[in-house]
């Protein structure tokens, strides 16, 4: 109780607050406009909240991920493009509304729908989280290895057309993982005599680069973001909050789609938009009127709105219980809470309680906080999809090279961001997924020791992996996560 | 022919990363050394870029391969050429006048028109070196 109240004193802190609505209004804009996506939104932040306090950064951190997977639908209803990838499957109803004049209406769903998905995410992370966390108590180094590993293939399975390429992918992030000192016996590793790659690549210039400055050049390459010319297509915006009766005929569909998005959002790498697609598919099996799908359907937004809000109380699960990241954002996350001093992982539930209640209060808080704003800035926030793109890009441009800087004062982690960026840009331009090269450099560490240490303690024999229960069923979840994404590939 | 690239470049990676490994200690009779995850998974990166090899070969002399995305190379080399230089010249001359450069390159490179590439960069490089330089007191040269 004394740990909850910490956490929870934490979290309402003023000052908390005050970044709380910054990073609120902040992932409103960003996730508003398309072709910004709310993992670009928290990596160019991430570097802004170094400067401040684990509960005042954090707030303003989950304020923008959560608003800017809200937002994104915005842009889906009123524009048909899907301000993030979250939002896909919004613009299927969404768009189809707008059309018919009901624009405000469907707005006004996108926020309450949004709002209960996000709020039911929270509840699974509060249920799921802590009996997860103790269960990973008792894993050893062969556990560890394989939930790497696992963590990995799942992430393969379910990014990107091609397996081979995923796995390829995956297995260059370890590579990129191996620089600095060997975790066991400490000898230098691929650090070229530099003094700076001695700790290893720090992966938040990584990320910056990959999905700030990669997505940029990707997005001059193709010049795909939305003009203003796509703006002026929008209607009268009328009624924006939904009557009681239509949000109650809604919430048994709001119900199953959190459910869905949760689970998808724990699986990891599987991410809010494939929550939102499958969310909208599957109740629309159980619908009454299933042909008013795609036409205009109610019960088709709130299915892909609710899913894609909820799915980040999943990811965040088995991030914080895990150690696992449930997507890209989880992942950069990782990054934000290892500099704030804490581990994610089932020892942070056990020692650091109270960050664990800061963070669950701070998402209900930031789903609270939308809300209140969504219903009045949905309106206002069109205006933005009308900023000239070289303005858009040459702002991440530099908040992606100078936010890197500041972390460690360092122009060599200008070199990491410039390099990851074109990385990040020649993957996209060849279809490479680029999930699993940032799980790989985060769980490469992890996987390594643990690999190590397990081959110690059982003489060098691999065995191990297969003996103990837990590591075996997760390899054989891997195999069969790998094997059914194959198939499935095979007959599409 | 992007996998077929993506393959080629990625088998390359792997012998260099091999090769390189190979120089690190092996470990002392059970326990693995500092070599031997790294040797492990130049060997993996190695046999999947060689099996996206084959299958890609296999597209290309079916003719089912699909061709090198079109789109504007130019205007991305320069971007990149003006990032780069950007980060090569950081710590000499000075970071507003550097930043301003970059970023009028950019709008320039991008389409922008002129004028509103001058206000732009102008407001966007203030803004920055106010926020990180005096708000987080970062160190600019």
């Amino acid at each position: 109780m004394q740990q909850f109240m910490q956490g929870f004193l934490q979290a309402i802190d003023p000052r908390a607050i005050l970044y709380l609505l910054v990073g609120t209004f902040s992932g409103l804009i960003i996730g508003t406009l398309p072709g910004l996506t709310a993992t670009m939104a928290v990596a160019i932040l991430t570097p802004l909240t170094f400067w401040l306090s684990p509960n005042e950064g954090l707030a303003m951190l989950i304020g923008v991920w959560n608003s800017a997977i809200f937002s994104g639908g915005i842009s889906a209803i009123l524009i048909n493009t899907p301000g993030t990838p979250a939002s896909i499957a919004s613009t299927f109803d969404g768009f189809a509304l707008t059309k018919k004049g009901m624009a405000g209406l469907a707005l006004g769903i996108n926020v309450v729908f949004s709002f209960i998905g996000g709020i039911l995410g929270v509840v699974a992370l509060i249920l799921v989280g802590f009996p997860l966390a103790r269960f990973a108590l008792s894993f050893g180094p062969a556990e560890y290895f394989t939930l790497a590993i696992f963590g990995l293939s799942t992430m393969v399975a379910v990014s990107g057309k091609s397996i081979l390429k995923g796995m390829i992918s995956g297995f260059i992030g370890f590579s990129i993982a191996l620089v600095g000192l060997d975790p066991i016996f400490g000898s230098e590793r691929f650090t070229f005599g530099r003094m700076e790659l001695l700790s290893g690549i720090s992966f938040v210039p990584v990320m910056i680069g990959l999905f700030g400055i990669g997505e940029v050049l990707s997005q001059i390459f193709t010049k795909s973001r939305t003009t203003s010319a796509d703006a002026q297509t929008v209607t009268q915006i009328k009624r924006v909050i939904p009557t009681f009766k239509e949000v109650k005929d809604l919430t048994p569909v709001a119900l199953l789609s959190s459910l869905i998005g949760v689970v998808i959002g724990v699986i990891p790498g599987a991410g809010a938009d494939i929550a939102g697609l499958v969310a909208w598919d599957q109740s629309r099996r159980i619908a009454k009127r299933p042909e008013e799908y795609g036409k205009g359907s109610l019960e088709g937004l709130a299915a892909s709105t609710t899913a894609n809000n909820a799915c980040l109380g999943g990811a965040l699960t088995t991030m914080m219980a895990l150690g696992l990241p449930g997507d890209a954002v989880t992942a950069i996350l990782i990054g934000a809470f290892i500099i704030y001093g804490v581990q994610p992982g089932p020892i942070m539930f056990r020692d650091h309680a109270s960050f664990v209640y800061m963070v669950i209060t701070l998402m209900m808080l930031a789903n609270v906080a939308f809300l209140a704003v969504g219903f009045f800035f949905s309106k206002v926030l069109t205006k933005f999809l009308s900023l000239p793109q070289s303005f858009i890009w040459s702002t991440i441009i530099i908040l992606s090279l100078v936010g890197s800087y500041a972390i460690n004062n360092s122009a060599f982690d200008l070199m990491i961001v410039f390099l990851s960026g074109v990385l990040g840009f020649i993957f996209r331009l060849l279809d490479v997924p680029l999930g699993p090269i940032v799980l790989a450099l985060i769980l490469g560490p992890m996987a390594e020791a643990n690999m190590r240490r397990a081959l110690i303690l059982s003489g060098g024999s691999f065995t191990t992996f297969f003996t103990r229960p837990i590591s075996l069923i997760l390899l054989i979840l891997s195999a069969a996560s790998l094997l059914t994404s194959v198939i499935r590939k095979r007959k599409s | 022919m992007g996998d077929l690239v993506f393959s080629f470049v990625s088998i390359v990676y792997s012998i260099y990363l091999f090769v390189a490994s190979s120089k690190l200690p092996e470990g002392i009779a059970t326990i693995p050394g500092p070599g031997f995850f790294p040797r492990l998974v130049a060997s993996t990166i190695l046999a999947l870029s060689c099996l996206l090899l084959i299958f890609s070969l296999w597209k290309f002399f079916k003719k089912t391969t699909t061709p090198f995305p079109k789109g504007r190379w130019t205007q991305v080399s320069l971007v990149l050429i003006t990032i780069l230089l950007y980060v090569l010249l950081w710590g000499r001359g000075n970071f507003l006048l550097n930043t301003f450069l970059m970023l009028f390159s950019i709008h320039i490179v991008t389409g922008s028109k002129w004028y509103m590439g001058l206000i732009g960069s102008a407001i966007l490089s203030i803004s920055v070196f106010l926020l990180f330089g005096n708000v987080f007191h970062v160190l600019f040269f």
